[in-house]
């Protein structure tokens, strides 16, 4: 009971009460009166107190109205709020994916880069990468190039036995043939959205989203990228096409980088055989060359020797015949023999240079190597070549320099080395000229340089005048003979003893010829 | 020391060698052999019956439990599509293990199987006289039956306060098929759980850190963890309004993959946040299917949380937990954490691990996963308190001595 009606009801009883009362002090008209009196006024009161509250009840209604509106706004608001939310959180996902995408791409496509071998590019791609640009499963197939079959070569997320089942039926998928021809990347984001072949892959790879690429090389499809999720809480979207594409990218520059490779190996490789190859056919050839020479050396001795027995009966029964006991001779059958005998003599010399060269050639001989005192040699040398060189009037030094005294040789043929160049060197050098003998040590060897004043070689001969029987075209040799050995059997000694000689001339100037021979002879060690 | 731990973990693709090599490793972590339990997290990517055998081949008959994940949590970051192992050796530690099947079809009677098995093993075969039970930690299967009768099966066995801490298996948010290990045992639509007792203290924390938004709805039609109808309107219809445009153009998309992001949550007097639930699959008819029920005739709100709520939250979490230690000194902590906060927090993720180790310094072993729903008292300043199933949590179990 609300106070208003309890006051309303106190207030009538109030006033039948008062009634009773007035009725029995008052009598009953003025009784009467009064009671009309006092029902006019609690009829009064009523009705001004119903409207009262009438009023109060329609204010409260209106703020009751106002309150739930500003409920209900808010409540929008808060939906806003979500929405807003929603598209921040999703906004933030996919750039969470990009960043992840971008910096795994970079990561990987290093890792990429840093093989040379098409297996190890592939095996570079790992699972960890796949996790990281947001997906479960990752299949990779290129073509062979011989069959033209699309063959898995790298599968991330599936258990042997799907690998296994993906290697036999991966050929039959109208989609992958589809795109192997036309290039076009498939994006199935969820099933619904997938066409027949490709739900019918979804379902074999189980996988609810993906992604197909092609693999590009040169314009050429190579293969293709297949990554996607069997979960929908993470699906794939839209821009993950352009990231698995980039990828594939990386794929193919890792392949071609491998390929290139590859190629410049095996070309290396085969120039490598054929140097090989070159260098067996060169030996071949140097071994049938050094044995036609010995071939050569062995007859040259064989002739030489041959010859030198005869030569030597001719030489007899000339001086035999030049004495006269076998009668007189005219003077022109003299000068004859003469001739003979001188000729006979070129003849000998001849024959023992030669049967000496192939004998040093042949390793017949072999050099006596001594301990020879240089002092001694000299003045032998110079006791034998000082008549002819003061014949000319030619001027002979020496000099030996850095305190040597000895010398590693064989005598004898160290010394026809002396008296062939010295020889030389007065033959060619004008009356009034200078030779100079000066040994010197250098770099573990003793030098020899013998200098004339003489006429010179001309540049186009020097490397031709150690062969043999080769002879400059100059007026001394026009006038005078030689064999055209000498200079062939000095470096042939000079080569005996494991050292070298050379040559250097300046026409009309002179001539200084140089060898050197080892300071100590080769220590041979015992085993 | 008498709490040892080890943990270990593999990323090995095939399944035997992940067990294996995690258990190896968790081995060697422990530096001492024959562990008297082993907690096993393993990724739903991998096959449950060779992830076992590859365990057991190390640890032989170690006492294991374990569930399938949506996203493990080691001492060296959150990681997918991996295997973890913690070990467990003291010789003043019990633990027995029990487990429950069928959840779809009783989840009342799962929930008291599994606790009755776990502490009837406790009390016949330990001194419960010496050795105290101290917390029942469980890992339902988060997809099937009712989490919330589970509890209250499990709370007829070892009574309304009793400390009960889990977090429900997952599976790699596919949403299918969940694994719950116990022993050699494997269930899917199970419960499994460790009842730990003797010579251990433990502290739990556990917040979320989402705020009410909007007007209050009414739950009008519901059974058990499905919500048919909100205001007299299909369930659903509350997302529909409330993402509006957005979502019809992403009608086709699972819807529940973005609700995740925005539970509904109950208000439960006494208590500082609002009880989540996440719907985490969506009917044709529009109902919304939770990890546990939300009653016919209750208010609900949709609630809304951002990165630093979040984050917050878990530092919360982890202070509670450390506090409940009472001067302990913690040797591990399990985390147990929402996959819609792995949704939401998106690359941040690592900064929840991040706010334990603040909280429980850097060297601390952290294990745990990412989960379908986590069991723990609601923001409780004390361990003594109802365990509620909940979702969207940071639920943090600090074991120490």
């Amino acid at each position: 009971m609300g106070i208003k009606t309890t006051i309303l009801f106190v207030a009538a009883v109030i006033s039948i009460a008062l009634s009773i009362f007035l009725n029995q002090s008052f009598g009953p008209y003025a009784g009467e009166i009064i009671r009309i009196i006092i029902l006019i006024l609690f009829f009064l009161t009523s009705v001004w107190m119903i409207e009262n509250e009438e009023r109060k009840r329609k204010v409260s209604e209106i703020a009751f109205e106002k309150l739930r509106q500003a409920y209900n706004e808010l409540d929008e608001q808060a939906k806003l709020i979500v929405r807003t939310d929603l598209q921040l959180n999703k906004t933030q996902q996919e750039l969470d994916k990009k960043i992840n995408g971008l910096y795994t791409l970079h990561e990987m496509g290093r890792n990429i880069n840093m093989t040379f071998d098409v297996e190890e590019v592939f095996n570079s791609l790992k699972e960890n990468f796949i996790q990281k640009l947001g997906f479960e499963k990752f299949l990779i197939f290129l073509l062979d190039e011989n069959d033209k079959k699309l063959k898995c070569r790298r599968a991330i997320g599936f258990s042997e036995e799907e690998i296994l089942q993906i290697k036999e039926k991966a050929e039959n998928f109208a989609t992958f043939k589809n795109l192997i021809q036309n290039g076009k990347p498939v994006l199935v984001e969820r099933p619904e959205t997938a066409n027949f072949e490709e739900k019918e892959i979804g379902e074999f790879l189980k996988l609810r989203s993906f992604i197909i690429v092609p693999i590009y090389l040169k314009e050429l499809i190579i293969g293709l990228v297949v990554i996607g999720n069997e979960s929908l809480y993470s699906r794939v979207t839209e821009g993950d096409v352009e990231l698995i594409s980039i990828l594939a990218n990386q794929i193919a520059q890792g392949i071609e980088n491998s390929r290139l490779y590859e190629q410049l190996w095996h070309s290396y490789q085969e120039l490598e055989l054929r140097v090989k190859e070159r260098t067996k056919e060169l030996a071949r050839t140097n071994e049938e060359l050094k044995r036609l020479n010995q071939i050569k050396s062995e007859f040259v001795a064989s002739v030489a020797h041959e010859l030198r027995t005869p030569l030597t009966s001719i030489k007899g029964y000339a001086s035999i015949l030049a004495t006269g006991k076998l009668g007189e001779m005219s003077p022109e059958q003299r000068e004859r023999l003469e001739r003979i005998d001188r000729h006979s003599s070129e003849l000998a010399k001849l024959i023992n240079d030669l049967l000496d060269i192939s004998r040093i050639e042949s390793g017949k001989i072999g050099m006596d190597i001594k301990e020879i005192p240089l002092n001694e040699l000299l003045k032998n040398i110079l006791e034998l070549i000082n008549p002819q060189a003061e014949e000319k009037n030619i001027e002979v030094s020496w000099e030996i320099k850095n305190d040597i005294h000895t010398l590693f040789a064989d005598y004898d043929h160290i010394r026809r080395v002396f008296i062939n160049l010295l020889g030389n060197a007065i033959k060619f050098t004008p009356p009034k000229g200078k030779i100079s003998i000066s040994i010197y040590r250098e770099n573990g060897y003793i030098r020899t340089d013998i200098s004339d004043t003489g006429i010179g070689i001309a540049p186009e001969d020097l490397s031709k005048i150690f062969t043999e029987f080769f002879r400059a075209d100059n007026p001394i040799n026009r006038e005078k003979k030689g064999t055209g050995l000498g200079l062939s059997l000095c470096k042939k000694i000079v080569e005996a003893h494991k050292g070298r000689i050379w040559v250097d001339s300046i026409l009309g100037k002179g001539t200084t010829f140089s060898f050197v021979i080892p300071e100590k002879p080769e220590i041979t060690l015992v085993r | 020391m008498a709490l040892r731990v080890g943990i270990g973990q593999s990323k090995n693709p095939a399944s035997f060698s992940a067990g294996r090599e995690a258990a190896k490793i968790a081995l060697r972590d422990l530096k001492s052999d024959n562990p008297h339990l082993a907690i096993a997290f393993i990724s739903a990517t991998y096959e449950p019956e060779k992830s076992v055998e590859g365990i057991k081949s190390i640890l032989g008959e170690t006492p294991l439990i374990g569930s399938s994940t949506a996203g493990e949590i080691t001492p060296w970051g959150t990681t997918k599509h991996s295997l973890v192992v913690a070990l467990f050796k003291g010789d003043e530690l019990r633990f027995s293990l029990g487990w429950g099947e069928g959840i779809n079809q009783g989840s009342r009677e799962a929930g008291h199987k599994s606790a009755l098995t776990a502490n009837r093993k406790f009390l016949e075969t330990l001194s419960p006289e010496e050795f105290r039970r101290k917390v029942f930690m469980i890992f339902p299967d988060g997809l099937t039956g009712n989490c919330a009768d589970v509890l209250r099966g499990i709370q007829e066995i070892l009574g309304r306060s009793f400390p009960i801490v889990g977090g429900s298996s997952g599976d790699d948010f596919l949403f299918q098929k969940t694994f719950q290990y116990c022993h050699k045992l494997i269930l899917s639509g199970g419960i499994v759980g460790v009842l730990m007792g003797g010579d251990l203290s433990f502290g739990i924390g556990s917040r979320h850190g989402w705020k009410p938004l909007g007007k209050p709805r009414r739950v009008t039609k519901a059974i058990a963890n499905i919500i048919y109808e909100i205001d007299h309107q299909p369930a659903v219809s509350l997302y529909e309004e409330y993402f509006g445009e957005e979502v019809m153009e992403l009608k086709t998309e699972p819807l529940a993959s973005m609700a995740i992001l925005y539970p509904l949550g109950m208000a439960i007097s006494g208590e500082e946040e609002y009880l989540l639930r996440n719907p985490n699959t969506i009917t044709e008819e529009g109902a919304l299917v939770c990890g546990a029920e939300i009653p016919e005739g209750e208010e609900i709100r949709l609630m809304i949380g951002n990165k630093e709520t979040l984050i917050g939250a878990a530092s919360h979490a982890s202070l509670t937990a450390l506090k409940n230690l009472h001067g302990a000194k913690p040797r591990i902590v399990i985390v147990f954490s929402s996959i819609s906060r792995n949704k939401l927090l998106g690359r941040y993720t690592e900064n929840e691990l991040e706010a334990v180790q603040e909280i429980f310094g850097e060297d601390i072993p952290i294990v745990g996963f990412y989960t379908y729903g986590e069991q723990a008292p609601l923001t409780s300043e004390i361990n003594i308190g109802q365990t509620y199933f909940q979702n969207a949590s940071f639920t943090v179990l600090a074991i120490g001595e």
